[in-house]
């Protein structure tokens, strides 16, 4: 029992943090449909600005800031390459994410350790559970906004930019504008979630980032398996991801097979989706 | 009200557009007819802003509208499409749509968007036609009908006031009694506005009881006025 609250409140945390990116992923590839691979890259770059900032002594609050910046200037260069220079949509993010893997380098180092500096983490180390007293509610803050926010009228022009874009069009709505702002959300979340992490795990690496999309992405298919509000599910999703992976940790598999286990859940999710629908089908023509 | 100067389209070699040249004034309903090819939606094209002349020139009263943007254009031309999904958005309620609809022209900005939804369609535009439409408000509308979505897409084009409503083949999806039904509603609704009308269709008979006025399109060129 001991033993085992440790590991619950360590995928409780990494499940919070991971569910702005996995918010960021339905975001683009669920509502603007643009399967955007810069938030691969922006949840590095985040990470990159926000470990340089606190280490040359600014405010952790103010670093997460400056990262979730650069992330929404990351989006609306991926936004930009696609909507005014007509490059693929896959293509810009991966372009965008290919460059960003030089920024971040640069910016933040390949291997660098916080060390004692001051992190967001720091005042709520005292308490038991602190870094949960944050992430939590820091998270449900970010979903009720997202919700809301897609309630409003500028909400519903841009989930109906991913669905119909000349009817958008019809309404004198530009539609380049409300895909930009869609990447622009997607990508302040992902370096959100990277500025967050390099500061819950006191260490930034230029490689940390290399397969967060993927895992964002199987937490948004867990999601989908529940029919409540996306903003709210995307935390439980990535919450049953991260408890997934601890499964597979505690089962004695190294960390090296992560990625192929996260790929293999996406497979067997859609597998299990289209069995059951399938299923619905033949009740359907019974 | 519009004025189409020498329209000229060209698709490399081919004119889909050939010196066109015509108007169109209030309240008149104007019926599109040709074969496939003959030029039809490329002239619906034109007007609308989605694709700009190769030559010629497209005036409003007399300001020069030939390279404003489809989007820009849409404030005072609407145009319905002949697929009944282009019209409207699937996964939204139809009291989603109308209230979307309402933001035609305006900014939109951070209010609740179904505080925008106008009631006054439902009494004085839906329930009137008998068709039970006001009782799909919250139904989304890509579970209506084909014509039932027609109908609530053309009441949601001309919300704004358009100065020309397009409708581009708006029966083709549907069948014999949806279209009667779409064509009576058509006539009744655009009767007594002020906006210009055109329709372009392939069944000229079904529709001519609508129509002051026809243009025949035959390779590219209005033949007949």
């Amino acid at each position: 029992m001991f033993s085992l609250l440790p590991i619950v409140t360590g995928i409780l945390e990494r499940g919070f943090i991971g569910s702005f990116v996995v918010m960021a992923v339905y975001l683009a590839s669920r509502i603007m449909k643009f399967d955007d691979f810069s938030i691969e890259g922006t949840f590095g770059l985040g990470g990159a600005v926000v470990a340089y900032s606190v280490i040359h002594g600014q405010n952790p609050w103010f670093a997460l800031l400056l990262g979730v910046i650069a992330g929404g200037l990351s989006g609306l260069i991926t936004g930009l390459l696609h909507t005014k220079l007509g490059l693929n949509r896959l293509i810009s993010g991966i372009v965008v994410t290919t460059m960003l893997f030089s920024l971040s380098i640069n910016i933040g180092g390949s291997n660098v350790a916080l060390g004692s500096v001051e992190t967001i983490f720091s005042a709520f180390n005292s308490y038991s559970y602190g870094n949960l007293l944050l992430l939590a509610p820091f998270s449900f803050l970010v979903g009720i906004f997202y919700v809301w926010y897609m309630k409003t009228e500028s909400g519903f022009v841009l989930r109906s930019t991913g669905i119909n874009e000349q009817f958008v069009t019809s309404l004198g709505k530009s539609v380049p504008f409300y895909i930009i702002l869609c990447l622009v959300f997607a990508n302040s979340l992902s370096a959100l979630a990277g500025g967050i992490f390099v500061q819950y795990s006191g260490f930034f690496s230029a490689f940390g980032n290399v397969g967060t999309l993927i895992a964002a992405l199987a937490g948004c298919m867990i999601a989908e398996l529940f029919s409540w509000n996306m903003f709210m599910t995307a935390i439980l999703g990535s919450i049953i991801y991260q408890l997934i992976i601890a499964i597979t940790i505690e089962l004695q598999v190294e960390p090296s097979w992560q990625k192929l286990i996260t790929g293999l859940l996406i497979v067997a999710i859609l597998v299990v989706k289209k069995i059951e629908g399938a299923k619905k089908k033949v009740l359907k023509h019974a | 009200m519009l004025r189409l100067e020498n329209i000229d389209v060209d698709f490399g070699e081919f004119k889909a557009l050939k010196n066109v040249h015509c108007e169109i004034n209030k309240k008149e309903f104007i019926l599109v007819l040709g074969h496939n090819g003959a030029g039809k939606s490329t002239i619906f094209d034109v007007i609308s802003g989605r694709r700009f002349p190769s030559k010629g020139k497209i005036y409003r009263d007399s300001v020069d509208i030939t390279n404003l943007s489809e989007t820009k254009r849409a404030l005072f031309v609407s145009r319905v499409f002949q697929s009944t999904y282009v019209g409207s958005v699937s996964t939204l309620t139809v009291a989603e749509n109308l209230a979307l609809t309402t933001l035609k022209g305006k900014k939109a900005g951070f209010k609740s968007a179904i505080k925008n939804f106008p009631e006054y369609v439902v009494e004085e535009l839906l329930k009137p036609l008998g068709l039970r439409l006001e009782n799909l408000m919250n139904t989304p509308i890509g579970n209506l009908s084909g014509g039932q979505r027609q109908i609530i897409t053309i009441i949601m084009s001309t919300l704004c006031h358009p100065d020309v409503l397009l409708l581009d083949e708006p029966t083709a999806a549907l069948d014999p009694a949806s279209t009667e039904n779409l064509l009576q509603f058509v006539h009744n609704y655009t009767k007594d506005r002020d906006m210009a009308t055109l329709m372009i269709t392939h069944d000229e008979k079904e529709a001519e009881f609508l129509c002051n006025k026809k243009w025949y399109l035959d390779k590219g060129e209005i033949v007949t006025r």
